[in-house]
């Protein structure tokens, strides 16, 4: 018996466990429950009727003439529109538009379902003889007697009616009879109100809302007599009038107006639908509020006089921002309302967003919505005043105009390009009295911030609009040589854009033959070594704000992807072929190749070796610096804007041990910046790397120094040149300098972080610098930092000891120095 | 009595097909791991990570400050408080002017050609701090100075442009004029890593 348990065992051991329905069933049933998922969930996503949306018209592919004849009157978010001005009688909220518009896209509801959430229509009375017992009783007692029935005696006339002991009309005339009434008068009352239904009113509603005009006696009858006989009810009337033509036909244009001040959403994308720039309100009159140029970066928390400022760029920007977003208040500090409309700006004007200004982004704030007031504490050169004349009636200016042609004795000319240098910041324009192409490309940007048909030539009015708006400026920095700065850059939607070569031109390299790129692809994927993703991603971001250029095709990508191929009429997959790739960068603007690839707007830190004999062999020490630097937060995030840079000398650069204690190593840094500036190297910060076995170093401007014996310590003086102080003790008192810096430095450390007096466990509540820690992650106070009893926000840091982070306090300062040198 | 017979290793099946799930699971993590310690392994070689040095062009240029020329304006401060600056050199390179910068407040430079503002940047008189430190990776402060040189890259202007220090009280400290370049016909010669192409520690 036991050896043939054991043959058995083998046997179940060797072959498959027998096929058997009841383990096989619930594995089934999943599998095909999953599988109806799946197929229902394509379903729903690519087949419900309204597809389209003002994405296409307006923010996408299609022209605005082609958006007001044919894709606004049968777009899901038109449907929407109409729904509301027939429902509710008025426009809709931007939040409700764009709820129902994606619930109509996704299929998530119906026009039929959405308008029964809209009609507020009272349902038709009804005749006597439609009414229940219970209905029959209670409007007797409310229209003969005049009062709510009693439960009492509305049980009891309910009983006689039902065991048919008293008709209705007895029960009529004994309420007549109680209320002293004729029974004719009673029936009367019962029967008021129910010819006169609220249907007729409806109907006629619906005419003026939804057609523009009044109903015409024979339709209202009609649509009122469908109601009142319960034939239609009244959503499938609101659903009826707002699918018709002549509801399309009439809401198209005016619909595609409402269109311009909504969102440019991202079609079937769970990302939150981006802003545009909003409705300008009428606020008209100059800012009252002082901001001098050089502006400020402007980010979460700034507030007005901060970073030792005097003036109120805070409020001047906002109370500009207030003009397009009524959120915004004018409170001297940056508010998540202000965030909000920065985020707007930045949208519309197709710059990163980031919800913080630039000091550019700040010029160009003032001058879309007016110039600031003039600080008097920032100081104006006496040049201001343009010295050029030029008189009303006004001449065109195109290229080749000099001064005093046509017969005239002035100088408009060199006005122009006055104003062009120095008040719009386009630096490449020379007063020559002569329109040359850089007159030209100012005069292109001009036209573009005003949103005017970009011609490079200025017409007389146009002419008299730089000399208003301009001379009115104080020396501001716009935003130049930025194609686009409409709403609405994409290729046809723009005629004049047409021929421009693209301001702002693509730096990542995608070199021919392009590959095909969908869902997934990344950057130097396939063997690869150019950033065709980052290409493409840079071309649709100009036509779609959602996308990120992130060297992966994520869900944006895609969608900005399909849009791009219902453009150019082809099925949108979401996946680019290598034909496709071409026209992008043909509609959009070309790719850099690897040959001209350009990166924009990088912080340069720069390695700088003394005493090395040649590049390559200081390589081998600057790289590790380089990691450090690169692991190290907030360098770590910020890798796509940063470059390292790598020079070296067989000179020691004047470098020298301290005088005094030694170990205070310093190099001359004339010597270096003059070798950077030969090597032409790009320099924000420099490290110089001293080829010195003794353990020193130095911080505190730009340029610092570290020797090679001391590598690990360079970001500790790097993190100097960034603004941070030391958050170790100074502990000699008799060490030079010791009284001076207590005195000058400490108490105007940035954010407070050395917090220059002694905190204790309340210090959220103290008013002072620290209020930003309360912000920041793993922030709390700690006594000592330079001096004894001053404070610092971290237990560890790199600017207190050898240590592997910044504090969060140090990082905030370190990227805000990062932020205002990334424009 | 013909009751079937018990079967004691009726369970073994059972057990082995576990054990046989077990250790395949396993394995398939076993082998996770080992990619996954590969994939992100140290490279062997100092250089490796680092090997995509760039000519000058392909990282570190910026598209909207492109190289042109520059003056390297050198200065000394002085201890005369009624003149505090004075201009040691001026030289012309083919470089990047330097961004100008907002947020320093001691001071401000401009760059002033045929009566137009072309440059301004804040700036402060650095003190630099000596530090030693201790093999246990304690920091000690040697020494400190105030700077006693510094160096401005401003955009290339005439010969004859006025170059001022104003205070932070607007009142210009330092004036004079640009003259006396020395020009060097310079071209980019550096290496350069993208921030993106360095493979962190």
């Amino acid at each position: 018996m036991n050896k043939a348990v054991k043959n058995t065992d083998t046997t179940q051991l060797a072959s498959p466990t027998p096929f058997s329905w009841r383990r096989a069933l619930p594995i089934i049933a999943f599998v095909a429950l999953a599988g109806a998922f799946i197929i229902w969930r394509s379903f729903a996503a690519t087949g419900v009727p309204y597809r389209y949306s003002v994405y296409y018209c307006n923010g996408g592919a299609i022209s605005q003439v082609d958006s007001d004849k044919t894709c606004a009157p049968v777009s899901s978010e038109a449907l929407a529109y109409r729904l509301y001005l027939g429902g509710l009688g008025r426009l809709p909220d931007k939040s409700g538009i764009v709820y129902w518009r994606d619930a109509l896209i996704k299929g998530s509801t119906t026009p039929e379902k959405m308008a029964q959430k809209f009609v507020r229509v009272e349902p038709a009375s009804k005749s006597t003889t439609q009414l229940s017992d219970s209905e029959f009783v209670t409007k007797a007692y409310t229209a003969v007697l005049g009062k709510q029935p009693d439960a009492a005696g509305r049980k009891y006339w309910i009983d006689q009616i039902k065991t048919k002991k008293k008709s209705r009309s007895t029960v009529i005339a004994y309420f007549a009879s109680k209320a002293k009434i004729s029974v004719v008068d009673a029936n009367a009352r019962m029967a008021q109100g129910q010819t006169k239904s609220g249907n007729e009113e409806f109907v006629k509603a619906l005419y003026q809302n939804m057609l523009g005009r009044a109903g015409d006696a024979k339709g209202v009858a009609y649509w009122t007599k469908q109601l009142d006989s319960r034939t239609s009810v009244p959503a499938a009337v609101l659903v009826a009038f707002a699918s018709g033509n002549e509801a399309k036909t009439y809401h198209g244009p005016g619909f595609a107006t409402y269109a311009k001040t909504l969102p440019k959403p991202t079609v079937l994308s769970s990302t939150p639908a981006t802003s545009g720039m909003g409705t300008r309100t009428t606020t008209s009159g100059p800012n009252p509020y002082a901001c001098g140029a050089p502006y400020p970066t402007i980010s979460s928390g700034t507030k007005d006089a901060s970073t030792g400022r005097t003036d109120k760029c805070v409020s001047a920007v906002q109370y500009n921002l207030r003009k397009a977003n009524p959120n915004v208040g004018v409170t001297g500090v940056v508010d998540a309302n202000t965030i909000a409309a920065i985020r707007n700006f930045q949208t519309y004007f197709k710059q990163p967003v980031t919800g913080s200004l630039t000091p550019k982004q700040v010029g160009g704030v003032a001058a879309v919505w007016g110039a600031y007031a003039v600080s008097p504490t920032v100081p104006m050169t006496a040049t201001a005043t343009n010295p050029y004349a030029c008189n009303a009636p006004y001449p065109t200016l195109s290229s080749g105009t000099k001064d005093a042609s046509a017969g005239r004795t002035d100088k408009c000319v060199s006005a122009v390009q006055f104003y062009f240098k120095n008040m719009a910041a386009q630096r490449d324009v020379i007063v020559s009295g002569t329109i040359d192409s850089a007159t030209v490309t100012s005069i292109q940007n001009f036209q573009r911030l005003f949103k005017l048909p970009v011609t490079g030539t200025l017409t007389p009015a146009q002419v008299e609009n730089v000399i208003t708006i301009l001379g009115a400026l104080p020396n501001i920095s716009v935003e130049a040589n930025n194609s686009g700065t409409g709403s609405n850059s994409n290729p046809g939607s723009n005629g004049s854009n047409a021929g421009d070569q693209p301001k702002d031109p693509n730096p990542y390299a995608c070199n021919k033959p392009y590959p095909a790129i969908g869902n997934g692809t990344k950057d130097a994927s396939n063997s690869r070594t150019d950033k065709c993703v980052s290409a493409v991603q840079f071309d649709l971001k100009k036509a779609t704000s959602g996308v990120e250029v992130n060297g992966t095709i994520d869900a944006a990508s895609v969608e900005a992807i399909k849009a791009f191929q219902a453009y150019i009429k082809v099925k949108a997959t979401g996946t680019l072929t290598a034909a496709q790739v071409e026209k992008l960068a043909s509609a959009y603007g070309p790719f850099a190749t690897s040959e001209n690839e350009v990166k924009k707007g990088r912080f340069n830190i720069v390695m700088i070796g003394a005493g090395f004999s040649s590049d390559e062999s200081f390589k081998v020490v600057a790289n590790g610096v380089i990691r450090t630097f690169s692991s190290t937060e907030p360098l770590a995030s910020n890798k796509a804007n940063i470059a390292y840079n790598v020079i070296s000398t067989p000179d020691s650069l004047g470098c020298a041990m301290g005088t005094t204690v030694g170990r205070a190593a310093a190099c001359d840094y004339t010597k270096a910046a003059a070798l950077a500036a030969s090597r032409g190297v790009p320099v924000d910060r420099a490290i110089v790397i001293w080829n010195q076995s003794e353990y020193g170093g130095t911080g505190g401007g730009n340029y610092v120094t570290i020797t090679t014996s001391a590598l690990p310590q360079a970001i500790h003086e790097w993190g100097h040149s960034m603004g941070l102080v030391d958050e170790y003790v100074y502990e000699e008192s008799s060490t030079p300098g010791y009284a001076q810096y207590y005195t000058d430095k400490e108490p105007n450390a940035i954010y407070g972080q050395c917090a220059g007096r002694a905190l204790s466990s309340d210090w959220r509540d103290t008013p002072g610098p620290w209020q930003v820690w309360k912000d920041l992650s793993n922030v709390n106070w700690y006594t000592g930092c330079t001096a004894p009893s001053w404070s610092r926000p971290s237990d560890h840091s790199i600017m207190r000891e050898q240590w592997n982070s910044f504090n969060s306090v140090s990082i905030k300062v370190i990227q805000d120095a990062l932020d205002k040198e990334f424009h | 009595m013909s009751s079937a017979p018990v079967n004691p290793h009726a369970e073994h099946p059972k057990k082995q097909q576990h054990i046989i799930i077990l250790l395949g699971f396993l394995a398939i993590w076993v082998l996770v791991g080992i990619w996954l310690y590969v994939s992100n392994s140290q490279p062997a070689s100092d250089d490796v990570g680092l090997s995509s040095y760039n000519s000058p062009k392909n990282a570190g240029l910026t598209a909207d400050n492109p190289v042109s020329k520059i003056l390297l304006v050198g200065m000394v401060t002085t201890n005369d408080p009624t003149k505090p600056f004075a201009i040691k050199s001026i030289v012309q390179y083919n470089a990047y002017p330097d961004n100008q910068d907002v947020t320093k407040k001691q001071y401000l430079l401009e760059v002033v050609e045929a009566g137009n503002r072309v440059y301004a940047s804040y700036f402060t008189v650095p003190v630099v701090i000596g530090e030693s430190f201790d093999s246990d990776g304690t920091i000690k402060r040697a020494e400190s100075n105030r700077a006693t040189s510094l160096t401005f890259r401003v955009p290339r202007v005439k010969d004859g442009s006025d170059i001022l220090v104003r205070n932070s009280n607007g009142d210009v400290v330092f004036q004079d004029t640009i003259k006396n370049v020395k020009v060097v016909n310079n071209k980019p010669d550096y290496q350069s890593v993208a921030g993106e192409d360095v493979q962190d520690n």
